[in-house]
């Protein structure tokens, strides 16, 4: 019984360990646009990442930033090169933090992330991309 | 993949009516996860990808919902309920700004906008210098624009007498030249 016990307590073990590992690497993959200032050492004011989703996700573009600084956009880029920019402003709050852009299955945007436009301060931004749906 | 039915066959540029699209099979899904039903497209501008919307609908409370579609109604936010769309001060405007690969200049603007009950009128400043009145149907109004000169620098809100009230600027030489 004794031996028994030990065994259910360690797949218990077994298994918030593979939680664990799990959720850290999802945490890895959710945040791989940018996390930093905007625009970046180098003046750069945007970053994108490539659209890796499998066929049958939406895909997430998340961005928060600098609380009260200013509007940020988010910037899409399809497949025939053309980009698209949209204002968070678009989206409720031109000053808020953890807005979504959500795609629809499988659209064949080939980047999406983040931008600080025109001539505003530098904001610390985090500019991640999700399969959520 | 047209999931905005019954697009805009305007011009190359100028301003729409308010039309009576069906909303996209996208966003009734992103409706469907907010349970929000009885969806109407309160105005929308542009062609293809370049096609914004404001969409509006009900949840199970009847409270009002809404979110700002984009892509062609192939991307958008979440929907928020308890308030009409309302813009942010006298004129809030939802624009798509596009460019070609390679260049950081705009060859494209989309945008639709809501003003305050108080604004009598609205009008556009384009490249060119010169000015579009944007026609008010219910405080939305709509405007696309795939010529250079034509597309918009700003969107100036006025009152009854003329007065200016407010005025949304757009950035249209900030686009990402090495993608």
């Amino acid at each position: 019984m004794r031996r028994r016990r030990f065994s259910a307590g360690a797949l218990l073990a077994a298994i918030v360990c593979a939680l664990a590992i799990a959720s850290s690497a999802q945490a890895d993959t959710y945040w791989n646009v940018w996390q930093g200032n905007l625009p970046d050492a180098s003046g750069v004011r945007h970053k994108t990442t490539l659209y890796g989703g499998p066929p049958g996700y939406a895909w997430n573009i998340r961005m928060s930033w600098t609380y009260g600084a200013h509007g940020m956009w988010f910037l899409v880029i399809t497949n025939d090169g053309t980009w698209h920019q949209y204002t968070t402003a678009s989206f409720g709050d031109p000053v808020s933090s953890n807005w979504d852009l959500v795609f629809a299955y499988g659209y064949n945007a080939a980047r999406g992330g983040c931008q600080n436009p025109g001539t505003l301060a530098t904001v610390y931004v985090n500019c991640r991309n999700a399969m959520t749906y | 993949m047209a999931l905005i039915s019954g697009r805009p066959t305007a011009a190359s540029a100028g301003p729409l009516p308010a039309p009576s699209y069906a909303p996209s099979a996208f966003v009734a899904d992103l409706a469907g996860q907010a349970k929000v039903g009885q969806l109407s497209v309160l105005t929308a501008a542009g062609k293809g990808d370049s096609t914004v919307a404001i969409v509006t609908g009900r949840n199970a409370s009847g409270a009002t919902c809404w979110t700002v579609t984009v892509l062609g109604g192939q991307a958008g936010n979440h929907f928020r309920c308890g308030k009409a769309p309302e813009p942010k001060g006298e004129i809030t405007i939802f624009p798509d700004i596009s460019g070609p690969q390679g260049s950081t200049l705009a060859t494209s603007v989309s945008l639709v906008g809501l003003v305050r009950s108080d604004v009598a009128s609205v009008r556009a400043t384009l490249v060119d210098g010169s000015a579009r009145e944007l026609p008010l149907t219910n405080d939305t109004f709509g405007y696309a624009a795939t010529e250079r000169s034509l597309l918009p620098t700003a969107v100036r809100a006025y009152g009854e007498l003329g007065e200016p009230l407010g005025e949304q600027t757009l950035e249209l030489g900030d686009g990402p030249p090495s993608e």
